[in-house]
Formats: structure tokens, C-alpha cells, sequence
């Protein structure tokens, strides 16, 4: 059975770019969401394997909602999705629950390579 | 990935948030507490930076992020009407690149007002610290190292601590957490562990994580010296011939070389290929058999440091780093005598009474760490202790007492001039003096023996907050790479790690009577070693951040010598610290550096 990714990022472009990588590299897209409520709402909905989220949202930010979906689920696994110079809001998300983070611009094999290690440890 | 085709997509979605952006920053302008904007101007300059780096705009990319940096803090401390402004003209050049097409546009000189623009960061408290458990015992030692090219480091290094605390207890760090933190590591760090797990589980979790080379463990409480290897005693003395043989061997395989070479006998170089890999084994074996873990040393200061702070009525917490680190048996003897030295100054001199730490807001007991960090061809050793540092305003006024400088020249003293003259011989800014240390055996002994051994010592203090003393030692002495060149028909050498450039002799000039070659900024002096002589080339010496050039008549390239004592007369000549013997039986006079270079300083400060 393939890994069942849900993807959140505003920005319409990232998110293709993602999803192009995380096909190619054989996972399922079961879900985008563009905003923090819609990352909580179809998570609960599709229950993906792992989500990849933007911290930067309107709404609700990926911060916010990674303290949601780790209280629905604490055992969601949640990657943050970052650019350079937020170190402190990564390290926010990481101590919210989010498993680790991938860092824009994305280079796909960091990318497949974060995502597999993540689920592989907490297979 | 091809994003030519993304570039569409890419120039709509800019535009929308241009749009977007000029229309948030009217509002705020108009209500410049409304944080729920100020958070929509934020999110829409990040996007823009995202996108931008994404498509490799990285000029419209470092714009994007000098803006959200200034907005971050705008959130905190309200929106002024100068950095609102700050704004609109990021947007105006933000639209002009996009529009013109042009996204390498010069935009260094509104990258820097927005950069004034910004507020010093405030303190928080550490996310980091906030992990550790530092009342606990710990069980193990990791280091952690990082994979090269990680660019967020701190945040890679806050995983580690994240995974470790979820499997045991971190109890401690090296370097500091605030310093894993604001990234002043190279690429591992050094954490101690409390776990039930094994060594192969706790280090398969933290090297499991992504982006993580390689991890060390080792149980903590058993000394290196004590893991069950399998050794026997031998006498110094015999490995001291050993090494002897070997330097021996290495001169006599440049000797054949050299006649092979003259004679361009091939069979023989060929012949010879094989012995220079079978010296070179023997001389890395008989180096290791040398070779001592610093704990021999370490092991003794926990110790001491308790002895000295009850004496003294102080309070410390002294923690060790790097005994794992091995080092030539030589060297470890001799540096004893400057490290007792140093962390006895740290406990006396360094750590106030508990009171007085209460009083200025600072834990009653006082931190002292003792690490060691090999390096490319050495080891660091640093004492850091979090103890009053050194006033250099004290120094300065007590350089003057002491008649070491006159008043006019102590007040144009620089920060790294004040600490040099901590090294003066009998110099002293200690208020009283203390049963142990002060009473002028003072850092100049310290530094003495270090450079004796071609070491080096730097201190870095500030008032009020601590002083690190870190020596710098070659990891063996014996064998060097050496830069060899002729000087008045004499070949003489220097370490390679001493080199730091050579030049063509063409680029001497005279200023005030003096040779100097101008290296940027820096005016470097040159001089003859054995008096007047003239020289094609300079070879400029480098010693920590000092420079001197040296003329030379011919460069003979770098080779490897075996560094033996002088004796007689040559044995006088502070120039020279040792002699070698060549391939083709010349003699090498190998150069003292450190003196070499700070003769060429002193000269300079006559003149100038």
C-alpha cells in the first residue's frame, strides 16, 4: 500500500510542485488544503498517512494547526514545510508535534528522502 | 525540475500578491495596531519569497525576506510610520522587477535601510535549554554529526535534542544550548544522555533522523582508559627509539629518492613507491602507539577544581568534554602544567563568591567547561568559565601603572592589544592575590610552554560575563610538512599550516625605512632573517591573525622533515626551533614562527 500524503500550502504553485514529487516518487495525494482550517478539516476527513504543512497560511496558520491535528490524532505525523530564516517557527511547530521539516525551494530528494525516514522511525 | 513552465503561474500569482500587499499596507498605515493585517502582510511576503526562490529569483527572494523579517518585528512592537514606508518601497521595487522582467536587479542598497530599519532581536527564552534535565546523571555520550549542506542546522540540532528527550533525559550539551541554537557550531555537537535504552537503540534513533551523517556513543562513568583494551606497558623510552628509527628511515627513503631522481634510475623510484607506503604505515602506527586520550590529563581536574572552590568558598559546576581525544604522549605531558594553571585561574579569578553571583542576577554556582575539539591537524583545548571576565579598561590603567606603556599609547590600545599584554611576564589585574594563583606566574608562563611546543594560546574575555582561554596543540610534533626555501644559500623551513601566501619579491615597498608588502588593507613587514640580504620572493608567515614576511631567494616546494633538536651554538638562535636533514644530506634550519613573527611585529611598532 502506497503512503497516503495530505498536502496544505496557500500558494497553488507549491502544491502542484509537491504533488509532482510525491507522485513520482510513488505516494498518493489524498488531499490539498490551501488554508490551516482546511489542513484540520481534511485530515480528520481523508486521515492521511503524513501532511505536509506550510506554516505561513491565512486562517489559521500551520502552527495552529498542527497543535489541532496532534490533539485529534497524537499520533499524526506532520512535516512543516519551511523557507529559510524560521528557525524559530519550525522549532514552534516541532515542539507543537510536527515529526520534522523540508525546506523551500524544495530539491525532491531532500523531500522523499525526509518523508521516508519520518515514517520509517515512527513505522 | 524544469520551472520554465511554472513561470506563468508564477508571474499571476506574484502579481496578486503585489496587489494584495499595496492595498494591506494603506490599512495599516491607517491603523497601525491592527495585527491581523500586519499577520496578512506577512503571510503574503513570505508566499512571495517562497515562490521567488522557488522559480531561483533569489535577488527578489532576499528582498522578500529582509521585508518579512522587518514585519515580524513590526508585529511585535507595532507598526511605525518610517517602516511602513520601508514597505511601500520594497513593493514598488518588488512590481518594478517583476514587471520589467529585470530579477536581477541591484537591490543591495535598499537590502541594507531595510536592515537598519530592523530592531536588535529581543531575548526569549530558549527552546533549546528548556529540553535539558541538567540535574540528572548522565549515562551516555553522543556526538552528533550533521550532514554537509544542512542549512538550518540549529533547527536539525533541535530534533536531536527533541528525539533524545523523548528516549531519556538530556542532561547536557557542547557547545551551550543558546549556542546549538544561534548556530555557532560547525557541523557536530557533543550531548549527554540519561536513557534506559542501549547504545545501538539511542544511537539509531538520533541517526535514523533525516539529515544526520553519523553519530558517536560512548558510555560515560568508565574512563577511555578503562575499556577493556587489549594493551601491555611499554617504556617511553622505547617508543621514543621507535620514533627515532622511523624519522631515520624517512630521511634515508629521501636520500634513495633523491638519487633515483638525479639519475632517473625509473626501476628504483618504482622500488621505492613501495617503501614510501610502508614508511609512511610504520611512521602513522608508531604515531598511534604514541598516542594518549586526554582523560589521562582531564581525569585529574574534577578533583582540583572541588579542592580549590571549597578553599576559595566558591561554588562550581565543572564539566569535561573531549577526554576521548588522543593526543602525542609528549605533548600531553608538558600541557598539565598550563591547563592546572589556567582552570585554577578560572575557579580563583574567574567565578565569583555565590553571593555575589546572586546579586547580579547569575546562578550561585558558577559554570566551568574544559573541551577539547581536534581540529584539522590539532586539538583545541578551551577552559570557558561564566565568571566576572576581564575589565580591559583595568588593564589598560594598570598597563600604565606597571609603566609597561605610556599614557598616550594606553589609550590608543585595541581590544586584542589589551589582551595581548595579559601575557606579559608579572603582569597582573587581579584585585588581591590569591593562595594559588596571580602573584605574577601568569599567562606568560602559560604561554610559554605552549608555543615551546608549537602551540598557541588566545584568550577572549568579557567583562561581567566569562573568559575562554583556548590553547591550540599540534596533535604529534616530531614530523612536519614543511615549505622549504633558500635564504642566503641556506635552506630553511617552515610549517605549511604557517604559510599564508608567497609573493614576488617586486611587491616590497619602503615605508619609513622599512620593507613592507601591502596585503589589502594590512601592511605587512618584511625582513632578512640573517641580516641585509635581498630576495626574490617573500613568504609571508601567518601566526593566529599576525603576519610576517620573510625574503627568500628560491622556493624548494613542501616536503615532509623530521624535526630534530639544535644543539651548540645553532641551538641559541631564537630564529630557529629545530633542524632536519635533507634527501640530499643538506640541512635544513627549520624557523621558530611564533618568534619570527612577533620580531617582524615588534620591528614594525618602532616605526609607526
Amino acid at each position: 500500500m502506497s503512503i497516503r500524503v495530505l498536502i496544505a500550502d496557500d500558494a497553488a504553485f507549491m502544491r502542484n510542485m509537491l504533488r509532482k514529487i510525491l507522485t513520482q516518487a510513488g505516494y498518493e495525494v489524498v488531499g490539498e488544503a490551501s488554508t490551516g482550517v482546511e489542513a484540520v478539516e481534511k485530515y480528520k476527513e481523508v486521515r492521511p498517512h503524513v501532511v505536509t504543512m506550510d506554516i505561513v497560511m491565512p486562517e489559521k496558520d500551520g502552527i495552529e494547526a498542527v497543535r489541532e491535528i496532534i490533539e485529534y490524532d497524537p499520533n499524526a505525523i506532520i512535516i512543516m514545510c519551511s523557507a529559510l530564516g524560521q528557525q524559530s517557527m519550525i522549532i514552534e511547530a516541532i515542539q507543537a508535534g510536527a515529526k520534522d521539516y523540508i525546506i523551500k525551494p524544495f530539491q525532491p530528494a531532500k523531500v522523499i528522502d525526509t518523508i521516508r525516514k519520518v515514517v520509517h522511525r515512527t513505522g | 525540475m524544469n520551472t520554465r513552465r511554472y513561470m506563468e503561474l508564477f508571474l499571476e500569482e506574484a502579481e496578486e500578491h503585489i496587489q494584495n500587499l499595496s492595498r494591506l499596507l494603506v490599512e495599516v498605515e491607517a491603523d497601525p495596531d491592527n495585527g491581523e493585517v500586519l499577520r496578512e502582510i506577512f503571510r503574503s511576503v513570505h508566499t512571495l519569497k517562497g515562490l521567488a526562490s522557488t522559480m531561483g529569483f533569489e535577488r527578489i527572494a532576499a528582498l522578500a525576506h529582509a521585508m518579512e523579517s522587518l514585519i515580524e518585528q513590526m508585529r511585535s512592537g507595532g507598526a511605525q510610520h518610517e517602516t511602513v514606508d520601508l514597505l511601500f518601497e520594497g513593493v514598488d521595487l518588488l512590481e518594478e522587477m517583476l514587471r520589467s522582467g529585470d530579477v536581477d536587479m541591484e537591490v543591495d542598497a535598499f537590502l541594507e535601510r531595510l536592515g537598519e530599519g530592523r530592531k536588535a532581536e529581543g531575548s526569549r527564552r530558549s527552546a533549546f535549554r528548556e529540553l535539558l534535565s541538567p540535574e540528572i546523571r548522565p549515562g551516555y555520550e553522543l556526538r552528533v554529526w550533521i550532514e554537509e549542506g544542512e542549512v538550518l542546522k540549529s533547527v536539525r540540532a533541535f530534533t536531536v535534542l527533541k528525539c533524545l528527550s523523548e528516549i531519556g533525559y538530556v542532561t547536557s550539551t557542547f557547545p551551550e544550548p543558546e549556542a546549538l541554537e544561534a548556530e555557532r557550531f560547525d557541523r557536530s555537537f557533543v550531548v549527554r544522555v540519561r536513557s534506559e535504552r542501549t547504545e545501538d537503540e539511542i544511537r539509531d534513533a538520533v541517526e535514523t533522523l533525516p539529515e544526520i551523517e553519523r553519530v558517536e556513543i560512548r558510555r560515560l562513568g568508565r574512563s577511555v582508559a578503562a575499556q577493556g583494551r587489549q594493551s601491555i606497558r611499554v617504556s617511553t623510552s622505547t617508543l621514543d627509539a621507535l620514533m627515532n628509527i622511523t624519522g631515520e628511515l624517512i630521511i634515508n627513503r629521501s636520500v634513495l629518492e633523491d638519487i633515483a631522481r638525479r639519475w632517473g634510475m625509473q626501476e628504483l623510484e618504482d622500488a621505492l613507491e613501495m617503501t614510501r607506503r610502508l614508511t609512511s604505515e610504520l611512521q602513522y602506527v608508531v604515531m598511534q602507539a604514541r598516542m594518549v586520550p586526554l582523560e589521562y590529563v582531564f581525569s585529574r581536574f574534577p578533583k582540583m577544581v572541588r579542592d580549590v572552590a571549597r578553599r576559595e568558598g566558591k561554588e562550581v559546576e565543572f564539566s569535561v568534554y573531549g577526554g576521548e581525544i588522543e593526543l602525542d604522549r609528549a605533548v600531553i605531558d608538558e600541557i598539565i602544567e598550563p591547563l592546572v594553571h589556567i582552570i585554577r585561574n578560572a575557579v580563583s579569578h574567574g567565578i565569583e563568591p555565590p553571593e555575589e553571583r546572586e546579586k547580579l542576577g547569575k546562578p550561585r554556582r558558577g559554570r566551568i567547561v574544559l573541551s577539547a575539539v581536534k581540529e584539522r591537524d590539532g586539538v583545541v583545548i578551551s577552559v570557558e568559565d561564566d565568571g566576572r571576565g576581564v575589565d580591559l579598561e583595568k588593564v589598560r590603567r594598570a598597563a600604565v601603572r606597571e609603566g609597561l606603556v605610556d599614557e598616550g599609547r594606553a589609550r590608543t590600545l585595541t581590544r586584542e592589544e589589551l589582551i595581548e599584554l595579559l601575557f606579559t611576564p608579572g603582569f597582573s589585574t587581579a584585585g588581591r592575590v590569591t593562595e594559588l594563583s596571580g602573584r605574577g606566574v601568569g599567562l606568560d608562563a602559560v604561554k610559554s610552554t605552549v608555543e615551546a611546543l608549537g602551540g598557541h594560546v588566545e584568550l577572549d574575555t568579557s567583562a561581567g560575563k566569562g573568559t575562554r582561554v583556548s590553547v591550540r596543540m599540534p596533535l604529534t610534533m616530531a614530523i612536519l610538512q614543511a615549505m622549504l626555501f633558500r635564504v642566503n644559500g641556506v635552506v630553511c623551513g617552515v610549517p605549511v599550516s604557517n604559510v599564508w601566501r608567497v609573493l614576488e619579491s617586486s611587491e616590497v615597498r619602503i615605508l619609513h625605512r622599512r620593507k613592507v608588502v601591502r596585503m589589502g588593507e594590512e601592511l605587512i613587514p618584511v625582513w632578512s632573517i640573517f641580516g641585509e640580504e635581498d630576495g626574490r620572493y617573500v613568504v609571508v608567515l601567518e601566526r593566529g591573525a599576525h603576519h610576517t614576511g620573510i625574503l627568500a631567494d628560491e622556493v624548494l616546494g613542501i616536503q615532509e622533515v623530521v624535526l630534530k633538536p639544535l644543539s651548540g651554538e645553532a641551538a641559541r638562535v631564537r630564529e630557529f626551533s629545530g633542524g632536519t636533514i635533507l634527501g640530499n644530506g643538506e640541512v635544513a634550519l627549520i624557523l621558530d614562527v611564533g618568534y619570527v613573527v612577533e620580531r617582524g611585529e615588534e620591528g614594525w611598532k618602532c616605526v609607526s
